[in-house]
């Protein structure tokens, strides 16, 4: 049998063996075709700016991620608007209600999202000093404004939350480190927090000139945040120096406010900081489909859900009627196919019926489906002149400043303007600010905070007959605690 | 699939394999390496037989229907449904009077649908080689309307021996598989399917057009008209799978075979996706289009295999002995590009001209590729002694391109012991039994199941943002990785008895396996705090254990034979071991609106159903006040009485249970098989016991998305009302005052048990004259799904709307299951 043997078959067969073996290591190596090993990537300015921009998109609040923020959070449970239909009625329902719990998705939802940001925030800080031959002008740059995407994002944090962890993560960290920072981290105390985001605003606002798009990190938005959150935590003196220092830059009033939130209106200098939206990227407004009432004669590109996001007739009745903000709101329509009006501020009897419609974000003709183009803005300067007077008023009651202040604001709503001695109390004149500043923002997801900071977010929501407690001023997040046993929940929720 | 791991078993004809062994026991399976984790089905396909060529013909053509439709509510009751839901007279009395039934939707969406399939084989061979070829042509359509599977395919086996040493044996399948699906998703609202839709839409719009030239909308139910949904999207898949392998036996010894192969699996796929302006977001968008390739299918995939092997056998006397080595190289290589684009000139041009969308504004393009390698050693060595004592041993050592260099090979051993205890002397004298073998084994298999790169930090585009007017591109880090991920690893043991009794009327065996998998890759939620939600650990330990029987037993002999076949299975799964400081993880998400459903704990089984226990509904007189309730105002006769599990006095998230999981403790099949002279019935039975399902479509009905939404009829007419105090349906009256996270409960997790008619084939042997060119003629009408003994409501207790890779079973959406009857014949020349 031996003759038999083919010996060059068998030869064969063990140099292919033979040859192939010593090659496993190199067979198994890992390429990776379509991502970019950090090292090669980040080598100059564009391989930064790309990290910075994909911090920004963490940060961005547009699509439904600004219809959950501006409206479900930051509006429904205010005097302002409401809900009702489609499939998110269920899910909004426990905020308008007050009956919301840890589980809710919105809250984990906006705690992630944020903290997103902030990590991709801190990446870009821990690598720009680590690239070798950067301009100090880039660098400043790139350093003031991920301090401002990071500062920005624990202040939407506070705003929802309360002091929340501060996390940095040092940049060679093991996975083991990384987790027990995100598992041990407790809440900074409010000073803490405070003075950590102050910080970092100043930064910007030093290393970051006054111009450029207003929806990156600038001058003039570090300050104008700054503002903003002194204001909501109360400290009226720096909040009205920092406004002062905001109110000193190049910003100017829109002309027309019915225009200013248009898709036309977008190229204007008093959005101090805003989320551009743009048909064909992936930031986009889709507030308008919530707000077309049921069988609205819509343009065929245009697209109606079936939520609807109401406005309470008493809310709506605040406005005077020369009021030009007052126009963007809808209070009766025909619908398809019928030939009378429908109501929907007051019926024919006179009964209210909380459902109004703004149409602040004017409808884009060009709409695709859900898809407008109009541009959210975040902080728009009459924010911060009435800061500056809400400032003003609180430390020394009524002045003549903080009136014409309030007047630049009415005169271009083009109502009637207040004088000094209609608001003779520093009382009379909050509330007076506090309604006029709803006037200004309503659909921009400002109410909640502003309730908050003069402490009617509670009472009015008692005073609609809804059974509100007071720790319900912060909302609490149950994915968080549920890693982080240092953690605990916000007073009052289990 | 004759040698080539990880072929799409749909991607071959049924009527080409010649054989299926399933190998069961983890000794057996760990040769295979990774992927056989879970065991390992070898399919051969058939070869020709020198002599006489063969031709044959088999072929059916059938009819199918839908075999159980939803009974939802018809136009008057769906009026008085809205009216309660509402509190107010949406309906009048009179609109209700005058409705009548409404439209049946699921009458709209299902059809009775054809099917027939046909097979041409032949084989032959001579001395040196033989052949096979089978072509097949199947096409099924749908039970719901536009959908449709049209599959050919094409197989050559060629087995030749050039040398007298040498054997050289080809396999060649080549497969194209067209099919028109209907929108089948998960997502909700306006985004839902037909399927969806039909069961929830309003019953009093007309199923025809408004004066508009579109299909009637409700405009507060936010969902699409499942006719527009049916008629409006088109969407394809044309898949094209082309795998072959050649394999070159060598006797370099009479004892000694060395073997090479190769082989290879070249597929590519496409798929058509056009919205048109039928449909409510196509129209909004001017009609949608997009090419690329269906759900977790790449556009182009290659697979590549090397394979060497070398065999010893040698028996002396009453010893046998067998040595086995072997290498193995294998490369995974996909690669995927995409389309799509909007606002289109005319939807009459649908996927084929996306050049006629609304250019740069919606035109958007992706590619991708990935590339993974693996690369495993084998050993076995077997010894027998007098065919009555078997010893294997067997080791792999597996590498996969996806684990770190430290952590890229791993070994796993395997062996087993068998003995056949009626060869020995002792047992000559017990008669009625022929066979009695018994068997242990061991085995190890490791999982790569991660995805590529999840060890190392890259960066990836996406993030892009708007600065300007103008797109930024971004790049964001793509995950958190871990150097330190290995090979999962499952542990198996096996204890067998193959039995032959009564001169072969009973046989079959029982075997007991418990396998443990440990260091499971898992995603581990991590704090959000640091960036990601998650990374991928090497986390817990989940045990499955079970005991599978089988008996087969010829119940009568001679002219007329009656055989049965029994395998009848207990498993039960249970997580051991998690990760300290990991608290309960609860997960699941479908439909947009239901999640957290599933719970992992050590204890239960993977991914057990989580949520409260319901036992009977508050009556009137009911000291509901004092009684455990959600802290909730207004908590009332109607609503459902929760078990207060924890004593609490309070219902919260502390009283949830596990109310079930999604494992069968028992499954069976039951085949009967009789003969007589020229006649054959065949009876197949499946079913299985204690596994539990959450039902997507009882949550909708307890607990609506929308209040203008259709609902399963029970959960309306037999609900609580102070005339009906039933006390098991809730009132229906402000249901998220028991809803919202409290939805999963015992009346929405259901059982989904069931027994199962699955195919009854009666056949009839023609007899033949010797002198006709025909040598075998059969014919035969087939059922299948004639029959479903079940509790559950839904259209199929088997069902999971996550799909096969996700053990999770939820019921959303779901195809229905068909009923078909097939009419057939054989005939061989």
């Amino acid at each position: 049998m031996k003759d038999n043997i083919h010996p060059s078959l068998l030869y064969a067969f063990i140099c292919s063996m033979l040859l192939i073996a010593p090659g496993c290591q190199d067979f198994l190596e890992e390429e990776t075709v379509t991502q970019y090993e950090p090292g090669a990537f980040l080598q100059d300015q564009s391989g930064v700016d790309a990290l910075l921009t994909g911090a920004y998109a963490a940060l961005t609040i547009t699509g439904f991620g600004m219809r959950d923020n501006y409206n479900i959070l930051g509006e429904f449970p205010t005097d302002m608007a409401w809900e009702t239909g489609g499939g998110l009625n269920r899910l909004v329902v426990p905020i308008i209600q007050f009956n919301w719990d840890a589980s809710t998705g919105f809250f984990n939802s906006q705690y992630g999202n944020f903290y997103t940001a902030i990590a991709r925030a801190n990446n870009v800080l821990s690598v720009i000093n680590s690239i070798e031959g950067l301009e100090q002008e880039t660098i400043d740059q790139v350093e003031g404004e991920a301090k401002f995407i990071r500062a920005f994002s624990y202040y939407m944090l506070h705003n929802l939350f309360g002091p929340t962890p501060i996390i940095e993560i040092p940049a060679e960290a093991s996975l083991e480190e990384i987790e027990s920072i995100g598992k041990e981290t407790p809440r900074a105390t409010e000073e803490e927090y405070r003075a950590y985001v102050e910080a970092d605003l100043l930064v910007a606002s030093t290393k970051l000139p006054p111009g450029g798009v207003s929806s990156r990190g600038n001058q003039g938005n570090a300050l104008a945040l700054l503002t903003k959150f002194y204001l909501n935590n109360k400290q009226w003196q720096k909040a009205a120096d920092a406004a002062q220092q905001v109110l000193a830059l190049d910003y100017t009033l829109y002309d027309d406010y019915t225009n200013l939130f248009s898709v036309g209106g977008e190229n204007n200098n008093e959005f101090i900081f805003r989320f551009e939206c743009l048909l064909g990227s992936n930031q986009t407004n889709v507030y308008m489909p919530h707000a077309f009432p049921p069988n609205y004669p819509i343009q065929t590109n245009w697209i109606n859900f079936g939520a609807m996001f109401r406005t309470y007739t008493a809310f709506y009745e605040t406005f005077e009627e020369q009021d030009i903000r007052r126009n963007l709101f809808v209070t009766e329509y025909i619908e398809v196919g019928n030939t009378e009006p429908t109501l929907l501020n007051r019926d024919a009897q006179g009964n209210p019926l909380d459902d109004v419609r703004s149409f602040k974000y004017v409808p884009d003709p060009n709409a695709i489906g859900q898809a407008n183009g109009n541009d959210i803005p975040y902080i728009r300067l009459t924010d911060i002149i009435l800061a500056r007077t809400e400032a003003l008023n609180e430390l020394n009651g009524p002045s003549q400043e903080s009136i014409d202040l309030i007047n630049q604001v009415r005169s271009r709503a083009q109502v009637s303007l207040i004088t000094l001695a209609d608001y003779p109390s520093k009382e009379s004149l909050r509330d007076f600010i506090l309604a006029e500043r709803g006037r200004e923002f309503y659909s921009e997801g400002l109410r909640r905070e502003d309730l908050i900071r003069h402490g009617k977010f509670i009472q009015q929501a008692l005073d609609r007959g809804i059974p509100a407690q007071n720790y319900q001023v912060l909302y609490p997040s149950q994915a968080q605690i549920d890693n982080n046993p240092k953690l605990k929940q916000n007073p009052g929720y289990n | 699939m004759d040698g080539l791991p990880g072929v799409d078993p749909n991607a071959l004809s049924p009527d080409d394999i010649a054989s299926i062994e399933v190998l069961k026991d983890a000794s057996a399976a760990a040769i295979y390496g990774t992927r056989a984790a879970s065991g390992v089905v070898l399919i051969t396909t058939k070869q020709g037989s020198s002599g006489k060529t063969t031709l044959s013909y088999g072929g059916y053509v059938g009819t199918q229907a839908v075999s159980k439709q939803l009974d939802v509510l018809g136009g008057a009751d769906y009026m008085r449904l809205i009216n309660l839901r509402s509190n107010s007279m949406v309906y009048s009395d009179e609109e209700i009077a005058n409705i009548g039934e409404g439209t049946n939707w699921q009458d709209q969406i299902f059809t009775r649908a054809p099917i027939q399939n046909h097979q041409l084989s032949m084989s032959g061979g001579g001395e040196k080689g033989n052949y096979y070829i089978g072509l097949n042509y199947f096409d099924q359509q749908g039970i719901v309307k536009s959908s449709s599977t049209k599959k050919y395919n094409a197989r050559i086996n060629v087995q030749t021996r050039p040398l007298d040493q040498l054997q050289v044996s080809t396999n060649i399948n080549f497969t194209r598989q067209r099919t028109d699906n209907i929108l089948f998703s998960n997502a909700a609202n306006d985004f839902a399917g037909p399927i969806n839709t039909a069961i929830q839409f309003d019953p009093t719009l007309p199923p025809t057009l408004n004066y508009q030239g579109r299909y009637f909308l409700n405009p507060s139910i936010a969902l699409d008209n499942p006719i527009a949904l049916i008629e409006g999207i088109d969407d394809q898949d044309v898949l094209t799978k082309f795998y072959g392998s050649l394999t070159a036996d060598y006797e370099v010894t009479p004892n000694l075979t060395a073997t090479v192969r190769v082989g290879a699996e070249l597929n590519t796929a496409r798929s058509d996706f056009y919205r048109s302006r039928i449909a409510d977001l196509g129209r909004a968008n001017g009609g949608i289009g997009s090419i690329g390739s269906p759900e977790n299918t790449p556009s182009e995939y290659t697979h590549w295999l090397t394979e060497y092997l070398l065999k010893y056998q040698k028996s002396m006397g009453r010893h046998s002995f067998s040595l086995l080595g072997g290498a193995t190289f294998e490369e995974f290589i996909s690669r995927s590009i995409g389309a799509s684009s909007a606002g289109f000139l005319s939807d009459v041009t649908g996927t084929d001209l996306l050049q006629s969308g609304d250019g740069e504004l919606r035109d958007n393009v992706s590619s991708g590729k990935t590339k993974n390698q693996l690369n495993g050693f084998l050993g076995r060595a077997t010894y027998g002694f007098n065919d009555k004592y078997l010893l294997t041993a067997s080791f792999r050592i597996d590498g996969s391109s996806r684990f770190s260099k430290e952590n890229q090979y791993a070994f796993f051993p395997s062996g087993s012991i068998g003995w056949r205890i009626s060869e020995e002397a002792f047992m000559a004298d017990v008669g009625w039994i022929d066979e009695l073998k018994l068997r242990a084994g061991y085995g190890e298999l490791g999982n790569q199941g991660i995805n590529n790169f999840e060890t190392i930090q890259t960066l990836v585009a996406g993030g892009n943002s708007v600065f300007g007017g103008a797109i930024a591109q971004g790049v964001v880090p793509a995950r958190l990785p871990n150097p330190d991920l290995r090979w999962e690893t499952t542990a198996e043991v096996n204890l067998g008895v193959d039995y032959a009794l009564l001169k072969g009327r009973v046989s079959g065996s029982i075997d007991y396996f418990d396998r443990k998998t440990s260091d499971q890759l898992f995603v581990q939620p991590l704090p959000s705090v640091v960036g990601f939600s998650s990374v991928r650990t090497n986390f817990g330990e989940v045990v499955n254990r079970g005991v599978d029987f089988s008996v087969q037993t010829q119940n009568l002999t001679g002219a007329l034979t009656w055989n049965t076949s029994l395998t009848l299975s207990f498993l039960k799964n249970e997580v051991t071991k998690l990760p300290k400081f990991t608290q309960e993880l609860i997960t699941g998400n479908i439909g947009t609106f239901i999640s957290d459903y599933n719970i992992v704990r050590v204890g239960s089984p993977l991914r057990t159903f989580y949520g409260y226990e319901i036992n009977g509904i508050f009556q009137e007189g009911d000291n509901i006040e004092e009684a455990p309730t959600p802290e909730v105002d207004g908590y009332a006769a109607g609503m459902p009485r929760f078990v207060d599990q924890n004593g609490d006095s309070v219902i919260n998230s502390d009283d949830r249970v596990v109310l079930g999981d999604p494992f069968a403790d028992i499954s069976f099949g039951f085949n009967n098989s009789l003969r007589f002279k020229g006649l054959s019935l065949d009876v197949y039975i499946v079913g299985v016991e204690g596994i539990e399902t959450l039902d997507a479509n009882v949550t909708e009905s307890l607990y609506p998305t929308n209040d203008f939404r259709n609902t399963i009829s029970r959960y309306f007419l037999d609900r609580w009302t102070p005339d009906n105090s039933s006390n098991e349906l809730p009132s229906g009256v402000n249901p998220s005052l028991y809803g919202g996270a409290r939805a999963i409960n015992s009346l929405t997790v259901v059982d989904a048990s069931y027994v199962r008619l699955k195919n009854i084939t009666l056949g009839y042997t023609i007899p033949l004259a010797d002198n006709i060119a025909l040598s075998s003629l059969q014919v035969y009408v087939a059922a299948e799904n004639l029959l479903t003994v079940t509790n559950y409501e839904g259209y199929d207790p088997d069902a999971s709307a996550s799909g096969a890779n996700n053990v999770s079973k939820v019921n959303y959406n779901s195809y229905p299951l068909a009923r078909t009857f097939r009419l057939g014949i054989n005939v061989q020349f």
